[in-house]
């Protein structure tokens, strides 16, 4: 064996060792968390549902990210939310975990200008699987301890060939009811050499039918029609958006794909400046114009797009569903339409 | 290529003749001028209809659009004509607004697009209907054509195509350069501002499928509905100093309106918004200072700056086909939600 691959295999036990779930659960059974009954009885008339925002920070222990995550989902509950969305690429944090990860870092994205000679999805291929096991352990034990659907935000799996985006939602027994692969990739994700799903799906829960695509997806309406044909009522979209923020440009993904939709959109935003990417956004929670108050078709935004922040709102699915029914200008179909040409524009 | 839009704010149509008049006015600066583009806003057949006395009196708008369907081919046939005269008198293309179109006893919303020449390059059915729409026995289009001219590959939309999606990706994944929209929004018909409403129509579909449109909203008064609209021009964000999307807009609800902005002077000028933005805060954004409308609107289309705006985002070619197999068949709407 050679000392390089002895020198891998022995960081990757290393690494699995230090992201095992035991300390996870000892840390949090530490916490003495009261289970909230905030989920006991579902109203759908008033669904109290919270979007983060959360600051991208280089964590040097999984216990950080453990504890990091602990307050935003107490903060939650605390204030009654019972469906509660994290942001995409919400393992980026256990990047600290590897010594010289800015270095290494810069030449997987390519961040120096020249084209990267490691790809972020090798870097995933390799150590994704153990920062998975830290969010996944994290995740499902606040959902049962706090009672709370939880949906992490994405991580980048590796699953056989491909690297993929994939969001995770977990129910109130702490269990995994689902996950939605990212089926549109950002340009520099390609190069980041990671592959898209290939479908899209809804989640049945008592607070609603959810869907999960991820950040671009929501650029597409196909994303949301989609849903909405298979009934989706709420549609929650993790974003971890590498631009400087602009009203504008942050307005053309999940806004309008609420209004042509008609569901409720909840956005949560991964932000800060990591690795020569500045990510901002602003987490909020989004209706059709008529369900909000001032019928601008939001019912809470943050107010900044670079700072940490946690917004809440209620939502009614009896009057989405009584819009749904009534409503001015959509509800009209044309199969006809779509049959003739959906095939071949597709295909093309 | 220059477009330019008009909402009929500023006409007053009793005969055809007023109104051929009006068009004459009003776009004789641009008469003759090469690779102009005329687009009149919706319901311009309805509105003149009204207006010339063709209709009777009618009690309210339904009464008056249920007289406008039962208005004979020849009186369609005839304003079409009036249309085409225009267009080649002035040299101009020209979206000629909407108007109802007779075919095997179905009735359609149709707008036509006219050549310099007078020839007819293309008649679009509007393909999404409206509620209201649905209920006075209109039928839908069932095809989405993309028209080739000399100022490039255009497409029409008709009224509340501008809520559907399906419509722009279909003419954008053919090609079209340019998107028409033939709009007519009432402004008191729900409690929604209509600036909300409209920025739910042409500017999500410009900015998921990069085309140039050039929207007309009708400003004006039928059988006691108000119609306010805004009209604009559009294009993909990363064309405006702004990231806006806006090359130009105008009109406005008054609701929106301080005093001072109501002034005549206001009022009578056309406004570009962008400028006038506000800044970063939260919530979603208006122009601050909405100015009433005025006519015509104009603005410019880059074409090489939007192919340029395509390569470095080429977002129709990260469409990934292979997760939408339920658009292309019919899927049943859930049991709870047919009712």
């Amino acid at each position: 064996m050679k000392l390089n691959d002895l020198k891998e295999q022995l960081f990757l036990k290393y690494l699995h060792w230090r992201t095992r779930p035991a300390p996870i659960k000892n840390y949090l059974f530490k916490k003495m968390i009261t289970r909230t009954d905030n989920c006991i009885r579902a109203n759908p008339e008033k669904i109290k549902v919270g979007a983060c925002q959360l600051e991208l920070k280089l964590l040097a222990s999984p216990l950080d990210y453990v504890e990091m995550m602990f307050q935003k989902v107490d903060a939650a509950a605390k204030e009654g939310v019972q469906l509660l969305v994290f942001p995409e690429n919400n393992s980026f944090h256990l990047l600290g975990l590897l010594p010289g990860i800015e270095e290494i870092g810069s030449k997987a994205t390519g961040t120096n200008g020249k084209d990267p000679s490691v790809k972020v999805a090798d870097i995933f291929r390799f150590v994704g699987p153990m920062f998975n096991r830290t969010a996944e352990t994290t995740f499902s034990y606040l959902a049962q301890a706090y009672g709370m659907y939880i949906m992490a935000g994405s991580f980048l799996v590796p699953e056989k060939e491909g690297v993929f985006n994939r969001a995770y939602l977990y129910g109130l027994d702490g269990t995994l009811l689902g996950t939605q692969d990212k089926a549109h990739l950002m340009p520099v994700e390609n190069e980041w050499g990671l592959s898209r799903g290939s479908g899209f799906h809804i989640f049945p829960t008592p607070l609603g039918r959810l869907g999960m695509p991820v950040c671009m997806d929501a650029t597409y309406f196909e994303t949301f029609r989609i849903l909405e044909y298979l009934g989706a009522e709420v549609v929650m979209v993790p974003i971890a958006n590498p631009e400087h923020y602009n009203y504008w440009l942050a307005l053309r993904g999940i806004w309008p794909r609420v209004q042509e939709s008609l569901v409720y959109g909840i956005k949560s935003a991964l932000v800060g400046n990591l690795l020569g990417y500045t990510l901002t956004g602003k987490a909020g929670i989004f209706a059709p114009l008529e369900l909000t108050p001032k019928g601008d078709g939001i019912l809470a935004e943050a107010e900044t797009p670079d700072r940490e922040a946690l917004v809440t709102a209620e939502i009614n699915l009896l009057a989405l569903k009584e819009l749904k029914k009534n409503h001015p200008y959509l509800g009209d179909r044309n199969d006809n339409l779509q049959n003739k040409y959906f095939p071949e524009i597709y295909s093309g | 290529m220059k477009a330019v839009s008009l909402n009929f704010s500023r006409g007053s149509f009793g005969t055809p003749k007023e109104y051929r008049i009006y068009l004459k006015n009003i776009l004789k600066p641009y008469k003759n001028e090469e690779n102009c583009l005329v687009v009149l806003p919706g319901y311009s057949g309805l509105l003149l209809a009204l207006n010339w006395g063709n209709l009777g009196t009618p009690a309210n708008f339904r009464e008056a659009y249920k007289a406008y369907l039962g208005l004979p081919a020849s009186w369609h046939e005839d304003l079409l004509s009036l249309h085409i005269q225009t267009a080649r008198q002035l040299s101009l293309f020209m979206v000629c607004g909407t108007d109802i179109l007779t075919m095997n006893a179905k009735k359609y919303i149709v707008s036509y697009l006219v050549s310099p020449q007078g020839r007819i390059l293309g008649c679009q059915k509007q393909l999404f209907l409206s509620r209201e729409e649905r209920s006075l026995g209109i039928s839908r289009g069932e095809e989405a054509e993309v028209f080739s001219t000399s100022l490039g590959k255009i497409g029409l939309m008709s009224g509340s195509d501008a809520f559907y999606p399906e419509v722009g990706r279909i003419l954008a994944l053919n090609g079209a350069e340019v998107v028409c929209h033939c709009g007519a929004l009432p402004g008191e018909q729900t409690k929604i501002p209509n600036y909300w409403r409209q920025m739910t129509g042409m500017w999500p579909q410009v900015q998921q499928n990069q085309f140039f449109c050039v929207e007309s909203q009708l400003f004006t008064t039928i059988a006691g509905r108000n119609f306010q609209g805004s009209s604009c021009i559009l294009a993909p964000c990363e064309m405006t100093g702004d990231k806006s999307g806006f090359l130009a807009w105008g009109g406005s609800s008054p609701g929106w309106l301080s005093p001072e902005e109501l002034s005549h002077e206001k009022l009578s000028s056309a406004a570009h918004i962008p400028e006038e933005l506000e800044s970063d805060g939260p919530g979603l954004r208006k122009p601050a200072r909405m100015i009433l409308t005025s006519e015509p609107l104009e603005a410019h289309l880059d074409f090489e700056a939007r192919e340029k705006v395509i390569k470095n985002y080429p977002l129709l070619k990260l469409l990934n086909p292979a997760a939408y197999g339920p658009l292309q068949f019919s899927i049943k709407v859930p049991p709870d939600e047919e009712a």
